[in-house]
């Protein structure tokens, strides 16, 4: 039972972390309660789809197939948080002036929300296919050990749903000036993070070979391995041995965030000088 | 010229093992391959439900249907002893030796 509560843990975990920080960021907006779980709902199915196909996929591209299909919807995923952190630094003030005056939930548009439900269903949709092909092969396997392993299964499920919940309580609790810039820092960092995953999943299949010495080794002090470790590397996309084209795109994502942001900004309105 | 005498070399230079699971094992358990050199590892999956060969030191993980195979690159290691193991069934481990 352990083996599969550990599994299924470490993979919703690592997308609970992803959907906490969405429910958080979009606090305050009407209708987001839906976006989000309909994000969840079509990365579960997609998810399904992708278990099922894992056979054609892997061989597709030369064999490169899977890592083509992660590092493609992780690009993906890194354009909706970069689009929707421009969004914001456009709209933020005005959406955070209609909240204080409206004294509740208000309509942000479908597009920003439509934008963060896209990530959450990538989100899903790349640990949930581990979760369904392992769940399968254990349901597969003979023997009485298999109900053990898929009740170990679901406890792991609904651990990891317990940090999704943990993650948006701990933000919400930010105080509200300091809200945009938290979470616009975290969806930076999240992009960040996905970039250099998608660079990694192209070095593994030899399509991306420039600048692939390791630039530091910090196995030593946090391990990829360790929950700690996972945790950062979803977060912030911490890897203990990043080669020197993963430093590089992660960097350049955050600088060209942060320039988008600053391009885009509305200017804060000039304060009439007293006299 | 420079340039492309690197670009040809690299392409010679890959060390490929070949590995497959059956019975929940790595066979071999233990690879080697030289310093300094790329290494791409081809794992056929014997099996009959799914694996993911995957390891942390080496940082590579991808699943491997039945009856599937599976090749994945590793960037050129130092010295060392790295395990790699099947997350779906974690006991299944092996190592490979970079003198």
């Amino acid at each position: 039972m352990l083996p599969s509560l550990l599994i299924v843990f470490r993979e919703v975990f690592e997308a609970g972390l992803i959907v906490g920080i969405v429910m958080a960021v979009t606090s305050g907006v009407a209708g987001r309660g839906r976006w989000v779980a309909g994000g969840v709902v079509a990365g579960v199915l997609g998810a399904c789809v992708v278990a099922l196909f894992t056979g054609g996929l892997s061989q597709l591209f030369g064999g490169s197939g899977q890592e083509l299909f992660n590092a493609c919807i992780l690009i993906f995923a890194v354009l909706m948080l970069g689009w929707h952190n421009v969004w914001m630094s456009r709209h933020g003030r005005e959406l955070a002036a209609e909240m204080r005056a409206a004294g509740e939930a208000v309509a942000a548009g479908s597009k920003s929300l439509a934008a963060l439900a896209l990530v959450v269903t990538i989100a899903v949709l790349r640990e949930g296919s581990e979760v369904v092909l392992f769940l399968y092969g254990v349901a597969a396997a003979d023997g009485g050990a298999s109900l053990g392993m898929l009740i170990g299964g679901v406890i792991g499920l609904i651990l990891g749903s317990l940090v999704c919940l943990l993650t948006y309580l701990g933000l919400i609790t930010i105080p509200t000036r300091y809200l945009f810039a938290v979470t616009s820092t975290l969806i930076a960092l999240l992009a960040a993070g996905m970039a250099a995953q998608a660079i990694a999943f192209l070095e593994q299949a030899d399509i991306l070979t420039a600048f692939d010495q390791t630039v530091w080794d910090t196995s030593w002090i946090l391990s990829n391995e360790s929950f700690l470790g996972r945790a950062l590397h979803t977060l912030i996309g911490y890897v203990d041995q990043p080669t020197a084209m993963q430093l590089i795109v992660y960097t350049a994502t955050l600088a060209v965030i942060a320039v988008l942001m600053k391009l885009f900004a509305v200017p804060p309105t000039p304060r009439p000088r007293t006299v | 010229m420079f340039l492309l005498s690197v670009g040809i070399a690299r392409a010679d230079e890959t060390v490929i093992l070949s590995l497959t699971i059956k019975d929940h094992k790595f066979e071999p358990a233990e690879v080697h391959a030289p310093a300094g050199k790329s290494i791409a590892f081809a794992v056929k999956n014997l099996g009959t439900i799914a694996s993911e060969f995957e390891s942390s030191e080496l940082h590579v993980e991808k699943v491997i249907p039945p009856g599937g195979e599976a090749v994945v690159h590793v960037r050129p290691l130092a010295p060392g002893r790295y395990n790699f193991f099947d997350d779906f069934h974690r006991q299944t481990q092996g190592f490979l030796v970079v003198p």
